[in-house]
């Protein structure tokens, strides 16, 4: 996706165009990520009210256990369901504009669940989400607007090394091509927070 | 087990764009092993330096959810 906003050749010589693309394709996905956020943390709150005798704990409880499970996923040692829509989002939304184009794209995917989802941290965000919002909508809104800038960090990191006269090819290939690495991190990541979570109810 | 993460070997040797070696594989277990150890191992002590349960709308449970959004977030763009 870096590439996508980032021009190749003499295009990158624009820089206005390009710069105005890497802010509103990550505007977009903050505001795409939130609305999702607030989606999740309204069904959360629904169910806080439709089942007040359900405590923090289970909550806790389920986030732990499935951080775990799909920590062992993302390692490798376990196979869990991956659901997915794994729709891409069109290359004919840039004909007419690449600008508004590339806004759509950070819209869809910063909410992230249309397109592919090749990390499965992201349903533990996602029910991180839902539970959060059952006590604060906010708090979950906030969560999805950071998602949402993360996704579009690595942009505007290519963005800045363009800027200094660097240009990011070899840099977004290095990061693809060491997909296991991602791969382990998430893992690693999920394995932190599920043992977090679940040690704080039996310690 | 180690057959799984034996592959996550290679394929770390093969990204690197060298012929992957039995060198290559084991330190690539061994590092991955000891990581995740250390990861348990953190999680239940800060687990163990919490009053409480974790609450994931607030606090240290609020911080973790930031940070698993960061690493989720960074990790989708940067990988396609």
């Amino acid at each position: 996706m870096i590439l996508v906003i980032l021009p190749l050749g003499k295009e990158a010589q624009q820089i206005g165009n390009w710069v105005a693309r890497v802010i509103m394709y990550t505007a977009a996905s903050v505001l795409g990520a939130s609305t999702l956020a607030f989606l999740l943390g309204l069904v959360g709150w629904g169910l806080r009210a439709l089942f007040p005798w359900v405590k923090l704990e289970w909550a806790v409880a389920l986030l732990g256990t499935m951080s775990l499970l799909y920590a062992l996923h993302e390692l490798k040692i376990l196979h869990l369901p991956n659901p997915q829509i794994g729709w891409q989002v069109p290359k004919s939304w840039q004909r007419s504009s690449r600008l508004v184009g590339n806004t759509f794209y950070g819209y869809v995917l910063g909410m992230g669940i249309f397109t592919f989802i090749p990390f499965t941290s992201f349903y533990v965000l996602l029910g991180w989400e839902m539970v959060v919002g059952a006590m604060s909508i906010k708090a979950a809104v906030a969560l999805g607007a950071i998602y949402g800038l993360s996704r579009g960090i690595p942009v505007v990191v290519g963005g800045i090394s363009m800027l200094r006269g660097e240009y990011p090819l070899p840099v977004s290939n290095w990061l693809i091509a060491h997909l296991g690495w991602w791969h382990a991190m998430n893992g690693l990541a999920l394995l932190f927070v599920g043992t977090f979570l679940l040690g704080s109810l039996f310690i | 087990m180690a057959n799984s993460i034996a592959e996550q070997g290679q394929e770390a040797g093969r990204t690197h764009g060298s012929t992957p070696t039995t060198r290559d594989y084991r330190a690539w277990v061994i590092g991955l092993i000891a990581i995740t150890l250390l990861m348990v191992v953190l999680g239940v002590w800060g687990a163990g330096t919490t009053v409480g349960v974790v609450q994931p709308w607030m606090g240290i449970g609020l911080l973790l959810a930031i940070a698993l959004a960061i690493i989720t977030g960074v990790s989708k763009t940067s990988s396609a």
